[in-house]
């Protein structure tokens, strides 16, 4: 079906590529179907665009890129949605919020990422308990924190500590 | 607002679906259990306000700039000394 969107024009979207979130995005229980959009030529930031509501989509990133030991603990209960046999198997995104205008201010919610069975095509939003995350990192202090770490010695490569 | 009074370990039914359970009472703070399809969300409500609110902001109001954006990460990588 051709999806008219406002931010990326028509899309062509076809039945298999559809991703179902049976809990909807919070706040967007609205949207069930969604489409993952490729829009960046480094494939770092890919497109979360709704189909049930055109108006409504999202910017996600691998939260691994820039904050390389995030790990994703939540009660198994909140993935059961995506059906998976094992919950590591989880595809994990996380939403960025870009500041009109200051894309050097994005930050990235890691506190609740997008999981996703991508052979099944399945999605959910989980919500980690109080701990190391929030729902704004900033990505580039974050990048910038990374690369500090590394440095004092360029002649070979330190593993990453963490925290 | 319907109120209901429970004690430890009676239950609420919220349609055919959802059941709430008083697993604890312990002075002034009570543990529910959720009994709850998966296609129900079920959070605390500060948290799932937190996030919601959060969610509200990251949608997007104009097409996004993912270039602008691909070369914000690009450009702490790019140093001197020429780690890469």
């Amino acid at each position: 079906m051709r999806l008219n969107t406002p931010r990326f024009g028509e899309v062509d979207v076809k039945e298999e590529d559809i991703i179902v979130f049976p809990a909807g995005i919070l706040g967007f229980e609205h949207v069930q179907r969604y489409v993952w959009l490729e829009h960046s030529d480094d494939g770092v930031f890919h497109i979360l665009q709704g189909v049930d509501d055109p108006a409504v989509a999202f910017v996600l990133i691998n939260p691994l890129v820039f904050r390389p030991d995030y790990k994703v603990e939540v009660p198994p209960e909140q993935v059961a949605v995506l059906e998976l046999d094992r919950p590591e198997e989880a595809l994990v995104m996380a939403i960025v919020t870009v500041p009109d205008g200051d894309p050097a201010s994005m930050t990235a919610n890691l506190r609740a990422p997008v999981l996703f069975n991508a052979e099944k095509r399945l999605g959910c939003q989980v919500v980690m308990p109080d701990g190391p995350y929030g729902v704004r990192h900033s990505i580039l202090a974050e990048l910038q924190a990374a690369a500090g770490q590394e440095s004092g010695d360029d002649a070979q490569r330190e593993p990453r500590t963490t925290k | 607002m319907l109120v209901l009074t429970r004690k430890r370990d009676e239950s609420i039914m919220i349609g055919d679906d959802i059941k709430i359970i008083v697993v604890d009472v312990r002075g002034d703070q009570v543990k529910l259990g959720i009994d709850a399809p998966r296609h129900i969300p079920v959070h605390r409500e500060e948290v799932y306000k937190e996030i919601q609110e959060e969610n509200r902001r990251a949608a997007l109001k104009e097409a996004p700039d993912l270039s602008a954006l691909g070369r914000v990460l690009r450009g702490p990588a790019e140093k001197p000394d020429g780690d890469a």
